[in-house]
């Protein structure tokens, strides 16, 4: 127990060193974890400051030539406290809740921010993060571009009966994933006009009959084909049953970026959204 | 050299090798730190000198790198000790934990742990909803062990060839059940899932070093005690309860000793592959079968192994880093079947 006491000073003691220390060090060092934070970060102007990102991050081109610190959800402690950094900033699901603790231990500053993919969350993600680099003004300049975009998109839909949308994970001949409620490209497809037949069924990804798939008759496919370049023919080709559906008939089926989605909701889903848009509602545009 | 005087040169030489290997790992790293300084540290914490070893070092290997190392210790040696003791105690060579299903129940418990413990443990207090997954997998493994010897248990005594069977079919069972939590489990848990069963003593906390060391070391003491008995079996049960052992009895608690190790390990560290499997056979082919010295050495060498093994998944992809489970059988399968392959040609 004494040497647990001991421990636990040295321990608080080294914290306000290293806190002291940071504060000394000019550019502050960022480490982030999360794709979605990475490419607001970068936006925000302050991609420079990035010392080190988890696996996933992968926009903007930049990002490649960082250091990699692994997945997200398995960072290691040690690693982080290499790359010396003066602030760890990453999504809920960082962790693990280990390493997370070793850390808060070892004195690094760490902002958390919600991963929850809503128009809402996007403003929050990008507004705290802008506070946490001291660029607010940037950070509303932001917000107000990609909040400009949703009513663009809104406007482009306009009273226009709303079409029936999935979003496939193109998985190469086997049953295709289908995105429920809760993710990403579900806000996405409300985002641009339209509506998701399976979010009222079940949330997060789950793979989907090809009978199911024709009972929905989707008016639009979205896919992400994982960064292949998979055409709309290709992906019929894999899935048959396509060819079935409304969707398939008037060949609206559109790619997507798998990087648009991978972490959750961000700068460039206005943009998004409205060219979604404008394939959902043909007529207008 | 004769057959004791290898044993004995061995043990010493692996009594040697393990502290070693430990310094080194506490060493070993993203951020390096030379062996002078650990070892200024440790004599300074007990007292004898003065350092002035920077804070940030001290942080390092006080609060992630000592602890880490000694846990690694714990599992490795209980793993590698669980396999030489299940080895002896099935008389099969390829006989080790999973095989009679313990680390798929305890896979089964802590995926349980994992994808519902957020609904089924709500009301709990948050201390044992924060160690649900070692509690749960550590009941799986409990439960699994049970039920497969109480399968292969009659009137007449243990029958080792039933629970090898009964361990194949509960192995598909939990394979099963895994399967299941697998579909219902959305984006997120699914990683943590998969990452579980990979392995990985990253999250060592001295918390969790004294608990495992609480359970596992005396455990680790007491499966040493059975090498003679052990020995005795090997001639076949009727033989060794002519010797004058009990041999039931004896069996029964070399099984719950074993679920024992094998399931604290496998709850704080997930699944680490082949060491339970490899490293007897390791010393084997240095001194022998006798399992006076191959238990004890056995947990030796799994304990350093381990270390090792860590120590590449520290710093093969540095800053980040690969799960343990990965490198142990990256290890261990290329060994194991250079090991089928020459005695294949024995036999031919």
């Amino acid at each position: 127990m004494k040497a647990f006491k001991r421990l636990s000073t040295i321990i608080i003691a080294t914290l306000f060193a290293m806190a002291a220390q940071a504060k000394e060090i000019s550019t502050p060092r960022i480490i982030s974890a999360g794709s979605g934070v990475t490419e607001i970060i970068y936006a925000l102007g302050a991609g420079d400051q990035i010392v080190a990102v988890d696996s996933i991050s992968a926009y903007p081109e930049d990002v490649k030539s960082l250091p990699r610190l692994g997945y997200l959800k398995q960072l290691s402690a040690e690693g982080i406290l290499a790359m010396q950094p003066s602030i760890l900033i990453g999504t809920e699901d960082m962790g693990p809740p280990t390493t997370m603790e070793q850390l808060k231990s070892a004195g690094v500053n760490i902002a958390t921010l919600p991963l929850k993919s809503d128009a809402e969350s996007i403003q929050h993600r990008i507004l705290s993060l802008a506070k946490i680099l001291d660029k607010e003004q940037e950070g509303k300049q932001l917000w107000q571009s990609v909040s400009d975009s949703f009513a663009e998109a809104r406007n482009i839909a306009g009273e226009q009966k709303k079409p029936t949308v999935l979003f496939m994970l193109a998985m190469g001949g086997r049953t295709p994933y289908v995105a429920g409620n809760n993710t990403a490209a579900n806000s996405l497809i409300e985002l641009a006009g339209g509506i998701n037949p399976t979010a009222s069924q079940f949330a997060s990804y789950k793979p989907l009959s090809n009978e199911a798939l024709l009972q929905l008759a989707p008016d639009v496919v979205l896919y992400s084909d994982q960064g292949k370049g998979t055409t709309p023919q290709q992906l019929i080709d894999m899935q048959p049953v396509l060819q079935q559906t409304p969707a398939g008939k008037s060949g609206r089926m559109i790619a997507i970026e798998p990087n648009m989605l991978l972490g959750g909701l961000g700068p460039r889903t206005g943009e998004l959204a409205v060219e979604l848009a404008k394939a959902f509602f043909p007529a207008k545009s | 050299m004769n057959r004791s005087r290898k044993s004995t040169t061995l043990l010493v030489g692996l009594g040697i090798l393990l502290p070693l290997t430990m310094i080194f790992s506490v060493g070993t790293g993203p951020i390096s730190i030379p062996s002078g300084d650990i070892i200024s540290l440790l004599l300074e914490r007990l007292g004898l000198i003065h350092s002035d070893i920077p804070e940030h070092t001290r942080l390092i290997v006080e609060s992630i790198r000592l602890p880490r190392t000694l846990l690694g210790v714990l599992v490795g040696s209980s793993l590698a000790i669980g396999g030489a003791a299940m080895q002896g105690l099935f008389r099969n060579p390829l006989a080790d934990p999973s095989i009679i299903g313990v680390a798929s129940g305890a896979a089964l418990g802590a995926a349980i742990a994992i994808v519902l413990g957020g609904v089924l443990l709500s009301d709990f207090p948050v201390l044992i909803q924060n160690y649900s997954v070692s509690l749960l997998a550590f009941a799986g493994s409990c439960l699994t062990t049970f039920v497969v010897y109480k399968m292969g248990t009659t009137s007449n005594g243990t029958s080792v060839a039933t629970m090898l069977l009964a361990g194949v079919a509960i192995t598909a069972l939990a394979g099963a059940g895994l399967g299941i939590l697998t579909y219902i489990s959305d984006d997120s848990t699914l990683r943590n899932l998969t990452f579980w069963q990979m392995g990985s003593i990253a999250g060592a906390t001295w918390n969790s070093v004294l608990i495992c060391l609480s359970l596992l070391a005396p455990v680790v003491l007491l499966l040493c005690r059975y090498g003679s008995i052990l020995n005795a079996m090997l001639l076949g049960e009727s033989e060794a309860r002519h010797l004058g052992i009990n041999v039931q009895s004896a069996k029964l608690t070399l099984i719950v000793l074993t679920a024992l190790v094998v399931g604290v390990s496998v709850s704080v560290a997930g699944i680490i592959g082949f060491v339970g499997l490899v490293v007897p056979h390791l010393i084997r082919m240095m001194v022998g079968p006798d399992h006076k010295i191959l238990l004890p050495a056995s947990a030796m060498l799994g304990g350093t192994l381990l270390l090792l093994a860590d120590m590449v998944a520290r710093v093969i992809v540095s800053p980040a880093e690969l799960p343990i489970g990965i490198v142990t059988a990256l290890m261990g399968a290329p060994f194991f079947i250079s090991l089928l392959w020459q005695q294949r040609k024995r036999i031919a």
